[in-house]
């Protein structure tokens, strides 16, 4: 009995397999979508936006999985060591600028086929709702005050979040190193930190500080930024209060490995572009807070190239490089 | 297979000691004091303590049975083969599996082992044909996961 | 919570599309969590694309259904051939399996369905009723006590899974060692990779606890010290038979187990994986008959398995309430609630009340499905034993095979659970329990993470550690469950008129 139930199974499985007969272009199976950052952060939500709709338009399915760990870079080097044949693709974010400056190769822009950018948000600075400080200026003072005793945290020591922090005090002439940097894994423990009062300053972008901002656990003081945000008008820029430049800006992007088929590249670019121009995609990155900043892959290869130079040469000034 | 406690002892007390100097020799990061060094080197010490407790135990026991107890392999020599086989089987089948495909390999792999353990041909041939079967469309078609198909065609 | 909003959810709940996507989920993560080497996460992690298209409670529901059965199924492969299907399940697994041993597969069988399934019901009900409280409370956990909490989680396996400390301890060690293989959590450095690329992303846990129960267990099968499970010995099958009986013999347990679990599994990132090992070792701390413990008893396995499945439920909690995932369950759920407009935070339950009170509630039904499915599935179960071992050893190693391939599609996974089968029956021959390795290999990371975190905040300070009431608590627990036995000892060497005041 048990065993003729198998053999009709697997007959009936491999007519189902004949009848999917195979398709000649790209993409003829499943794609996997590699997110170099954990499940729930922010990163992981847009890519699997993207992924979702890049299914819809494209008919397979591409499957995000999350390859966590090392700032990204386990992520980010698992995608640029991936067969360039259009099966893995990966989102990476502005931290391939800055591996290579903190000794750790294998992960540069120059491993990857970049795409397209969906997507780039400042980062901003957030305290506690309760913080005795209402301005970024009156933050700035406490670490001036009491050097040692204000711990930030938002990311891994050396990553982004980190380098914009100690470069906004750098800018203000105050030693970074009076507001020690606490390693974390990302934004959302660093929250946690935060809201349990463990820590008091978060840098991260407001898309990730919102939950905890609207439970009134949290309160966002300025974007790192030089301009405001359409998404968040309201809050002040660094740049315009303490008339400085400061603006690091990450991004999130679609790539692949070195070296993608073209035709790969050329169908990906510009199903990117429709989906960025996509109503239903802009309001649900609207609604999680997040922009949509798209750039085709000649313009982001610029930006990322831009943001290299720039981030490299303060990761330097900070001894945050080799 | 039982080990002496001062083999295990001895074994554990190297470790914690290769841990340590491994330890030793991983980069600080700049702008941090606790480095990636400092879990590792927590863990070394610790298992070094342990690991002298362990050889003390085994001093004081002073076991008959001398220092690798292989009893329980000892007598029939089929079980030996069947233990043979399966961790041949998988060390091998990490370099095959990928160039031969899992049907095949599934195949090689387990019809011989249900043989080797006794089973009637009959009912080998057609659990292992059709374990290599569904799982060849269960990993394809519900996990999205595909697995190696080899030179083996597979309807799907 | 009010009348309204659950008379609403109930409305939304009771409709054929929800009810469809409940009993689906049901089946396919009875399917997965049976087989060996397939998890929950991964069978979570599958069911995103499906969920694009449907509406979002039945979107949800059907992830809630599903990892309720994956992980309640998982203990069947536990008690019948003593596979853990999670880390958590590994707290019992060898008291499941103790008692398949014994001719009581049907009691480890039914005890594991049944009490998950009355845990999960306790989970929901203090989860609809307290959930933003709790949150609350759960957001008062820095680093400090997420340090605290799973250093007493990881203390409580080494304790409670081997006769002798010290060994259960090595094994506990040398889990955390191997987690530390791989890039730095904290600083993005290269530890013990030895160049491997591979080896750079880390060693899983899958592959490990495959290769360290199941390739090891198929080892020692082979070799004489064998023992194998006898067939069912009764033609007819009664499943939960009894289970009323123990039910009123243990209520306490039960109770106990269920209100650890939603406690310990509301704080996000550590709780599931703890709660069922110090349910545990609370059960054997304050059992009258410690002794029986890992023989087959059941007041364990009925503490631990009803704190797991509280535990999965409450787990939702800082998902719902501020968007905080604990586990990758949540965290891909977070990710559809937000794909679906329903974004997660204080707010969806001050706007939209009935939306989180229909969440919970696909809770009671999940968890109320168990029975009947979990019914079946013993019953089903008498068919695996009946298997003769020459033909389900080949299949449990060709599944464990492509268990530890599919983590990340490569052979690599497969060639760690070769060497873990191997380093797993030599451990265990020697008397060093697996179960702490796993936990250890688990655990490590946020043990570490918080460590490091703790000590940049109180500037290496160790004090700092106690600084904080509730880590100050939890860090006076975790130093009296190390001393205790310690102390006992030196006590029971003292002489007798000294042992006397005490």
């Amino acid at each position: 009995m048990k065993r003729l139930t198998i053999a009709a199974a697997a007959a009936a499985f491999a007519w189902m397999g004949f009848a999917g007969a195979a398709h000649a272009e790209w993409p003829e199976r499943a794609v996997t979508i590699i997110v170099p950052w954990s499940a729930g952060g922010g990163t992981d939500a847009t890519a699997r936006a993207v992924a979702a709709e890049l299914q819809k338009r494209l008919g397979q399915p591409f499957n995000v999985v999350n390859r966590t760990g090392g700032g990204g870079l386990v992520g980010h080097i698992t995608i640029a060591n991936a067969p360039n044949d259009g099966y893995t693709l990966g989102v990476i974010t502005i931290e391939t600028t800055m591996y290579a400056a903190q000794g750790i190769p294998g992960a540069e822009p120059e491993n990857f086929t970049l795409i397209g950018r969906f997507n780039a948000d400042p980062i901003a600075v957030n305290v506690r709702a309760d913080a005795p400080y209402s301005t970024v200026a009156e933050l700035i003072d406490a670490v001036k005050a009491n050097p040692g005793a204000i711990k930030a945290s938002g990311a891994n020591t050396g990553g982004l979040s980190h380098l914009a922090w100690a470069g906004l005090l750098n800018q203000l002439d105050v030693d970074p190193s009076a507001s020690p940097w606490i390693a974390s894994a990302g934004s959302a423990p660093a929250m946690q930190q935060l809201a349990a009062d463990a820590i008091q300053v978060v840098a991260t972008s407001p898309a990730e500080a919102r939950a905890l901002v609207e439970a009134g656990e949290a309160k966002t003081l300025a974007l790192l930024s030089g301009e405001r945000s359409p998404v968040y008008p309201d809050l002040p820029t660094t740049d315009e209060i303490f008339s400085i430049k400061w603006s690091p800006l990450p991004f999130r992007g679609l790539a692949g490995p070195a070296d993608l088929p073209a035709e790969t590249t050329a169908t990906l670019a510009a199903q990117l572009k429709e989906i960025t121009e996509d109503p239903e995609f802009n309001k649900f990155m609207d609604g999680r807070g997040f922009s949509v900043a798209y750039q085709n892959s000649a313009d982001f290869t610029k930006t990322v190239s831009d943001s290299r130079t720039g981030l490299v040469e303060s990761m330097k000034v900070l001894g945050l490089a080799k | 297979m039982r080990i002496d406690d001062r083999i295990i002892g001895g074994a554990l007390a190297l470790l914690s000691l290769a841990i340590i100097l491994g330890a030793r020799g991983l980069p600080s990061v700049p702008g941090t004091t606790f480095g990636p060094a400092l879990m590792p080197t927590l863990i070394g010490i610790a298992m070094g303590v342990l690991s002298i407790r362990i050889f003390i135990t085994g001093l004081l026991q002073k076991s008959s049975a001398g220092w690798f107890d292989l009893s329980e392999w000892k007598g029939a020599s089929r079980p030996v083969f069947c233990a043979v086989w399966t961790l041949a089987g998988i060390a091998l089948g990490i370099v095959l599996l990928p160039v031969i495909g899992f049907p095949l390999y599934g195949l090689a792999f387990a019809l011989p082992l249900m043989l080797l353990m006794g089973a009637r041909p009959i009912h080998a041939v057609l659990t292992s044909v059709g374990l290599v079967l569904v799982a060849q469309f269960v990993f394809a078609r519900l996990l999205f996961v595909p697995l190696p198909a080899g030179p083996l065609p597979m309807p799907w | 919570m009010t009348i309204d909003a659950f008379i609403g959810a109930l409305g939304i709940v009771f409709q054929p599309a929800v009810l469809i996507a409940i009993l689906g989920g049901a089946l396919y993560g009875l399917f997965i969590g049976a087989i060996p080497g397939l998890t929950a996460t991964m069978a979570t992690a599958l069911l995103v694309p499906l969920t694009f298209y449907m509406d979002p409670i039945p979107a949800i529901a059907i992830i809630v259904s599903t990892t309720a059965m994956a992980i309640t199924a998982g203990d069947i492969p536990g008690a019948l051939m003593r596979i853990p299907g999670t880390p958590a399940s590994a707290a019992y697994v060898e008291e499941s399996y103790s008692m398949t041993l014994k001719g009581r597969a049907e009691t480890a069988l039914s005890i594991g369905i049944f009490f998950s399934a009355i845990g999960g019901l306790v989970g929901a009900l203090v989860l609809m009723i307290s959930g933003p409280i709790l949150a609350r409370i759960a957001l008062k956990f820095s680093s400090f006590e997420f340090f605290w909490l799973a250093l007493l989680g990881l203390m409580t396996s080494a304790l409670v899974s081997a006769k002798d400390p010290a060994r259960g301890f090595i094994s506990l060690l040398l889990g955390i060692l191997i987690s530390t293989v791989g890039l730095d959590v904290t600083s993005g450095q290269p530890r013990f990779t030895f160049g491997s690329i591979e080896l750079m992303g880390g060693i899983s846990f899958i592959p490990t606890m495959i290769g360290m129960f199941a390739l090891a267990e198929v080892l020692r099968g082979f070799s004489s010290s064998a023992s194998f499970p006898p067939a069912f010995n009764t033609a007819r099958i009664r499943p939960f038979r009894g289970m009323g009986k123990l039910l009123m013999r243990y209520p306490l347990s039960l109770l106990r187990g269920a209100s650890l679990g939603t406690a310990i599994g509301a704080l996000p990132g550590v709780g599931g994986d703890v709660s069922a090992w110090i349910a545990y070792g609370v059960s054997r701390r304050f059992s009258r008959t410690p002794e029986k413990f890992g023989t087959g008893h059941e007041e364990g396995l009925i503490e631990a398995t009803s704190s797991n499945n509280a535990g999965l439920s409450a787990a939702w909690i800082p998902a719902l309430v501020f968007g905080i995932p604990g586990d990758a369950v949540t965290a891909i759920a977070v990710g559809v609630l937000f794909m679906k407009g329903l974004n997660p935070g204080p707010r969806l339950f001050l706007e939209n009340p009935t939306m989180p009170m229909a969440i919970i509630m696909t809770f009671f039904v999940a968890n109320l499905l168990l029975f009947p499915l979990g019914w079946l599935a013993i019953k089903g179960s008498r068919h695996i034993l009946a298997v003769p071992r020459n033909l389900i050893v080949p299949v449990i190693l060709i599944c464990c095979i492509l268990g530890s391939f599919a983590i990340n599609n490569t052979m690599f996974g497969v060639g760690i659970m070769l060497i873990a089968g191997i380093v797993g029956y030599i451990l265990e021959s020697n008397g060093f329990p697996i179960a702490p390795v796993i936990l250890g290999l688990v655990l490590g990371p946020i043990l570490e993470r918080n460590f490091i975190m703790s000590m940049q905040i109180a500037d290496g300070n160790l004090l700092g550690f106690f600084e904080r009431p509730i880590a100050a608590g939890l860090g006076i627990v975790v130093c009296s469950v190390a001393l205790v036995p310690l102390l006992s000892r030196v006590i029971r060497h003292l002489p007798i008129s000294t042992r006397s005041e005490k």
